[in-house]
């Protein structure tokens, strides 16, 4: 191909959609191209991976109709060879007439081809400043980092750039309330892609009001609320008018209710978010309410009412209470967590109610196995050394009917019946309540390998406070295993291996001698009745 | 107050037992001891300081099947230490019944 392409290295700076199109157009016609990404190390509030051309908004790339302006766009790019677009065919997720993609698998496709190309360098870390040399395309966008930020806005005049952040929420899909939504897309476009929530004139004017009196999230310190016209945040729209929505992201043109057989008085829709059709995003409700006010608020939308809402802070652990919250439920939530990868922490608040009565009740070791079948990787267990007594043996015993695959009987440790587990996975018991630096010893002794300990006040109750506290007991953990590994008693010699352990560390010290006098020495309730067993 | 500690980029901790001190070569070898004594296969990465925090480091040759002398793993740590200077380099004890890691910890922190 000829034509006047450089024939210098071209820095690209900011691998974002303009950034990779930029790079691959450059690198596919034979330029050196330099593109700089200082994700993942230096990231952004909204950004969750290190992918080139990650979507951190919508994941709808807007209407392939070619009689709309985006449609045209679209067109024109592909005939050119544009990388994005092929991106969104290979991930296309069904969106009407519109090209929605899964985020995930879009920036991977993107990733994957720049990274083939040998003429093109990917480089990951921060640009501070504007290169002074060399042909430079800045496609940093309104994520910009604070130092390049401040450079370009002194060169282009600072009253210029404009840095808004505004992200819609995301509902799983089997937690829509299908009696109430429907599923169909606009003028029956395309087939029944989108989820569509009704609302009647009341519901409607509920839902506004609400909206109008929710908490925001503050500014942050480069944050101006002056925004793009093209892309909202939802309650600034609502701001303009109390139509304003139902003629904008609400409005229910195209829509007919199976329930009445007319049209809403308004409709949110939602758009599939991901190729396995897990979980939807809401259409242009980009926005700025605090997190907890976006559940009340949207809750309010009819078929939302148990909605889920996935925060995308990049959580990767919950906690659930199954007995309070019932066996089922508990099995569920597991499946989920199973399906979205997500670790799945078990309390066990309830539990003394059921099985600390000697005459009738469940006794803890068959609740552990109910939840091992049930589903959960951690459970709360008892320390038998902190505040809330546990028997030794009987918690080594149900500690076992946790982890172990193969689980023989064992009077002495209250097991009654030997238990196959199969190839079923087991649980970390965690220790829980009143512990501290002191208890270690004992503590990795009794629970060993692939066990929780859970310091809460040990941690929040150093006088250093909670890093220090934390620090503490990380010092004191591995100084006991350290000993453990060598052989020696560990509980027995555990003194000596915590004082010498805290002659390199000034926190440990302070710990111990903060907690030195913090002893649980009560009879145990629920003993082992080994006579009568 | 003076002697609370702060906390920052000078003190890097890399997993289990980077809060204790750096260990004489008598106490790694009790913990290369202890490692076979599990039946773990004993496994040798290591990793620039800059790139440490990311999950995978480079591998030193392959890991040891089948290797039960604590002298043959401390040797091959030590050749991968010189080999790479600066580096950090972990030991690693693969669990083939769990299908998992048994142990894992630095042994060389990287020069500074």
């Amino acid at each position: 191909m000829t034509g006047p392409w450089a024939t210098e290295t071209v820095t690209v700076i900011g691998g974002g959609l303009a950034g990779s199109e930029a790079a691959w157009l450059l690198a596919r016609h034979g330029v050196a191209v330099r593109l700089i990404e200082m994700r993942p190390d230096h990231t952004t509030p909204a950004h969750r991976t290190g992918n080139l051309g990650e979507l951190v908004c919508s994941n709808s790339l807007k209407s392939l109709d070619p009689d709309s302006a985006s449609g045209l766009l679209k067109a024109e790019i592909e005939s050119l060879g544009s990388l994005v677009m092929a991106a969104a065919r290979a991930t296309a997720v069904p969106a009407g007439s519109a090209l929605a993609v899964d985020r995930e698998g879009f920036s991977a496709f993107i990733t994957r081809q720049l990274g083939a190309l040998p003429s093109l360098a990917i480089i990951r870390e921060e640009v501070t400043e504007i290169p002074a040399e060399g042909i430079v395309v800045i496609a940093t966008g309104p994520l910009t980092s604070e130092a390049l930020a401040h450079d370009i806005a002194a060169r282009c005049g600072s009253d210029s750039l404009f840095f808004y952040d505004a992200i819609a929420p995301i509902v799983l899909a089997d937690s829509v309330d299908f009696s109430v939504a429907f599923r169909a897309s606009r003028y029956g476009k395309g087939g029944d892609d989108y989820i569509n929530c009704p609302l009647t004139k009341e519901e409607y004017d509920r839902f506004y009001d609400e909206l109008m009196a929710a908490r925001r999230v503050e500014l942050r310190a480069f944050e101006e609320p002056k925004f793009f016209e093209g892309c909202l945040p939802i309650e600034v729209m609502a701001e303009r008018g109390r139509e304003t929505l139902a003629f904008g992201p609400m409005r229910p043109v195209g829509l007919t209710d199976p329930r009445t057989g007319r049209r809403p008085y308004a409709a949110v829709q939602l758009r599939q978010d991901d190729a396995s059709a897990t979980m939807f995003n809401l259409v242009g409700f980009q926005t700025r309410l605090a997190y907890p006010e976006q559940e009340r608020v949207f809750r309010l939308i009819p078929g939302l009412e148990r909605a889920e809402f996935v925060r995308q802070l990049g959580s990767r652990i919950i906690m659930h209470d199954f007995l309070t919250a019932g066996f089922t439920a508990n099995t569920g939530l597991a499946n989920w967590c199973r399906e979205n990868g997500m670790l799945l922490h078990i309390h066990r608040a309830m539990h003394a109610v059921i099985d600390r009565n000697p005459m009738h009740g469940i006794h803890f070791r068959v609740l552990a196995k109910c939840l091992r079948l049930s589903g959960g990787d951690h459970l709360h267990s008892g320390t038998v050394v902190g505040k809330l007594e546990g028997d030794r043996e009987a918690t080594l015993g149900w500690i076992d009917l946790m982890r172990e695959p193969y689980v023989p009987e064992n009077r002495a440790r209250g097991i009654f019946f030997e238990q196959d587990w199969g190839s079923m996975p087991g649980m970390f018991p965690v220790a829980s309540g009143g512990i501290h630096v002191w208890h270690v010893p004992a503590l990795v002794t009794i629970f060993g390998d692939d066990s929780i300990l859970q310091f809460g006040g040990g941690t929040l109750g150093h006088p250093w406070g909670n890093a220090a506290g934390a620090h503490a007991n990380r010092v004191a953990l591995e100084a006991c295993l350290e000993a453990r590994n060598q052989g020696r008693q560990v509980e027995r010699e555990g003194r000596d291996i915590l004082m010498e352990a805290a002659k390199h560390s000034p926190e440990l010290a302070i710990a111990l001698e903060t907690w030195k006098e913090v002893k649980f020495e009560f009879d145990v309730v629920d003993k082992l009745d080994v006579q009568r067993a | 107050m003076p002697e609370m500690q702060a906390y920052g980029p000078a003190k890097p901790r890399y997993e289990t037992f980077s809060y204790l001190p750096p260990m004489t070569p008598e106490r790694i070898a009790k913990q290369v001891a202890y490692l076979i004594n599990q039946g773990w296969t004993p496994a040798i990465e290591h990793c620039e300081p800059e790139r440490a925090q990311s999950t995978y480091w480079y591998m030193w040759k392959l890991p040891m099947f089948g290797v039960y002398s604590v002298e043959k793993v401390l040797a091959e740590v030590e050749a991968c230490h010189r080999a790479n200077p600066g580096h950090l380099v972990r030991l690693v004890g693969y669990d083939n019944f769990s299908q998992s890691q048994g142990m894992a910890f630095v042994v060389y922190r990287g020069g500074r």
